[in-house]
């Protein structure tokens, strides 16, 4: 019978720590293909609006600062496909791996 | 299994006479594409039924407007016994958008066809209950959203 | 005699997804069942048509988060059956692996989600807890352990080095041993034969009638999995097993998600190593060469799944995009199975076919968004939708 078989690991897993990862106090580092904030090199950017024009769900708008053009990324619209760095003729979108997003403004949801 | 289907073919123009209007066969893939007249999709699930013994597996119905005075329908089906795809296509005329229903020989397109009614604005007749699926009970009457222009 | 009904959704503790379920019941026993679906509308097929293939893949893979790889993998299939592109080898293979996982932790979910249903906690969290273990794979291989974005047209995004190969078959082979621990206690355990056996039954003449599809069917003995029958990725080169039990009841339809938990194990660990090496992405045209159809038919981890697209020459957006989903098809099946039945073995039967009804509604266009009722003509909904 296999009961015994359940009810040994379910007893044995009393005296075992949980399997749940107590977050606040242990934080984990994903894995280098982890898609999270968008890291954006400006010195490699040259202005192309090829990100804000595949972009699926509209997120990237472009903002003029001081006569170049930058794309600006609004992460409550991301949907962390990052077609955006694939795309970029010159790598200026670097996948970020930071997975603590939230905010209480909603600047903080803005990627300059 | 190019002769098994030119048996198949052969079977069908038999059946439905007029109503046969031309098939193309991908070998590689194994999908006999048949184009028929609306008034003839009756009898050739008859023929299936027939000639599968029963083992006619219906996948679904795509309804398409694409774009003229015609609604293209198109049937897919598995044949067990032969192990081929079937694709059965067939236009409807917009002003007059009416097909036989074929859900007592088939009772897997029970909702297939309720959602081309809804959908498209064809009407199925004989259906047991052709009644909106997907859209909410106060949608106005004769606004099909898969319609065009 | 006089029928009572009873009314079951859209919101309820033992449905995970919003339907409506209208039972007429005599007493105890279920006499008649009507669904309604359409609680989960929203608008992709229309969405689809205005969209370019590259933005409208990305809403393809959310029209099920559990699914998605499915999804994306015929889409991506049934486009580049219309743009006449050919994916190279490796590409197949690291598709084939990417979707097996996936199916892997779907079964696992559903079998948990199906003890829980019955009260058997300790069991799902067991389940659930190795579950986590397949979910730290995907996310490893393609960088996100839902919505993973890796199927893209003319092949995939990422490569997979020879460090991850290693961990994946080391996770793989602790998750074999404990789902053949799992599988024995589903066949022995007395509470779980109790539960589930003569639960929800289909005879094999009306699964096949019914139009039932994936492990709904092959509960019932229908022998047909587009994996063996119309191979597609890499299953014409990879040699497996179609499970099919002849029992015919609920019981039978979770122990053909065991058994398929372990072949595609299997599956994953011989692709690992007949891995070809090569590049793993083609180039691609951005517009439809001519007017042309293509569908696109796999079998998702709940049945089979079908992508129907039809482009017009020169056009990079699709004309028409037609998904029909496994647990669409179920529908019928469901309706039957539940008759007869006890009212109070409707979760247990239900839980059988792995319902998914995001998957259902994803047809035409409903403005759920502002939960007006509609009272304008389509065409104005239809200019909200452009960009």
């Amino acid at each position: 019978m296999t009961l015994p078989s359940l009810l040994r690991r379910a007893w044995s897993n009393l005296f075992k720590k949980p399997a749940t990862i107590q977050y606040p106090f242990r934080k984990l580092t994903p894995p280098s293909t982890y898609r999270g904030r968008h890291i954006l090199v400006r010195e490699k950017c040259v202005g192309c609006g090829l990100c804000s024009k595949t972009c699926p769900a509209f997120a990237i708008t472009m903002m003029s600062i001081e006569k170049r053009t930058f794309p600006v990324i609004d992460l409550s619209k991301c949907i962390f496909c990052y077609q955006c760095e694939e795309v970029c003729p010159r790598g200026a979108i670097k996948r970020g791996k930071d997975y603590e997003l939230a905010s209480w403004e909603k600047e903080g949801l803005i990627v300059k | 299994m190019a002769k098994e289907c030119n048996n198949l073919v052969e079977a069908f123009k038999r059946g439905l006479k007029e109503g046969f209007l031309g098939y193309e066969y991908d070998a590689k893939k194994r999908v006999l594409k048949l184009f028929v007249e609306k008034g003839a999709l009756s009898k050739l699930f008859r023929l299936i039924n027939e000639i599968c013994g029963g083992e006619h597996h219906v996948t679904t119905i795509t309804g398409a407007d694409l774009g003229g005075e015609e609604i293209e329908l198109t049937y897919f089906s598995w044949l067990l016994p032969q192990r081929l795809r079937v694709v059965i296509k067939t236009r409807v005329p917009k002003r007059d958008s009416r097909v036989q229903s074929l859900v007592g020989m088939a009772p897997a397109l029970i909702l297939y066809e309720r959602e081309v009614y809804e959908m498209l604005g064809v009407t199925f007749e004989g259906h047991p209950k052709l009644e909106k699926l997907f859209l909410p009970e106060d949608w106005p009457e004769g606004v099909y959203p898969l319609r065009r222009g | 005699m006089t029928s009572v009904k009873i009314v079951i959704g859209p919101v309820h503790p033992a449905l995970h997804e919003p339907e409506r379920f209208v039972f007429k019941v005599d007493g105890e026993v279920v006499v008649d069942v009507e669904p309604r679906l359409g609680y989960v509308h929203r608008g992709i097929e229309k969405a689809l048509s205005e969209r370019t293939f590259v933005q409208g893949l990305y809403l393809i893979e959310r029209i099920c988060g559990i699914c998605n790889v499915a999804h994306t993998l015929t889409a991506v299939q049934a486009i580049e059956s219309v743009l006449d592109v050919e994916p190279p080898k490796r590409a197949r293979y690291l598709r084939t692996i990417v979707h097996e996982l996936n199916r892997i932790h779907s079964h696992l979910l559903i079998l948990g989600v199906a003890c829980e249903l019955i009260g058997f906690d300790t069991l799902f969290m067991l389940i659930w807890r190795d579950r986590e273990a397949v979910m730290d794979i995907v996310e490893m291989i393609t960088g996100n352990r839902v919505m993973s974005a890796y199927n893209v047209i003319g092949g995939v995004r990422r490569n997979i080095s020879d460090h991850e190969v290693s961990e994946t078959k080391k996770a793989l082979n602790t998750i074999a041993e404990r789902v053949k621990e799992y599988k024995k206690v589903f066949m022995e355990d007395p509470t779980i034969r109790a539960r589930f056996v003569d639960v929800g039954r289909l005879s094999r003449p009306k699964a096949l009638a019914l139009g039932a599809v994936g492990p709904t069917a092959r509960g019932s003995g229908v022998k047909i999995d587009v994996r063996a029958e119309e191979p597609y990725a890499a299953f014409d080169e990879i040699a497996f097993n179609v499970i099919v039990y002849d029992e015919e009841d609920s019981w039978a339809r979770l122990m053909v998600r065991w058994d398929e938990t372990l072949e595609s194990i299997r599956i994953v660990e011989e692709c690992l190593d007949k891995m070809p090496t090569g590049p793993i992405r083609g180039r691609v045209p951005m517009v439809a060469p001519q007017n042309s159809e293509g569908f696109s038919v796999t079998e998702a981890p709940r049945g089979e799944l079908i992508h129907h697209i039809y482009v017009k020459e020169g056009d990079d957006k699709p004309l028409r995009y037609r998904v029909r989903t496994p647990t669409y098809a179920n529908i019928p099946s469901v309706c039957e199975m539940l008759k007869g039945g006890y009212v109070a073995d409707i979760p247990a039967a239900l839980v059988s076919i792995d319902p998914c009804f995001s998957c259902t509604d994803r047809v035409a266009l409903v403005d759920a968004r502002t939960g007006e009722k509609i009272s304008i003509d389509i065409y104005t909904l239809a200019r909200r939708y452009k960009k």
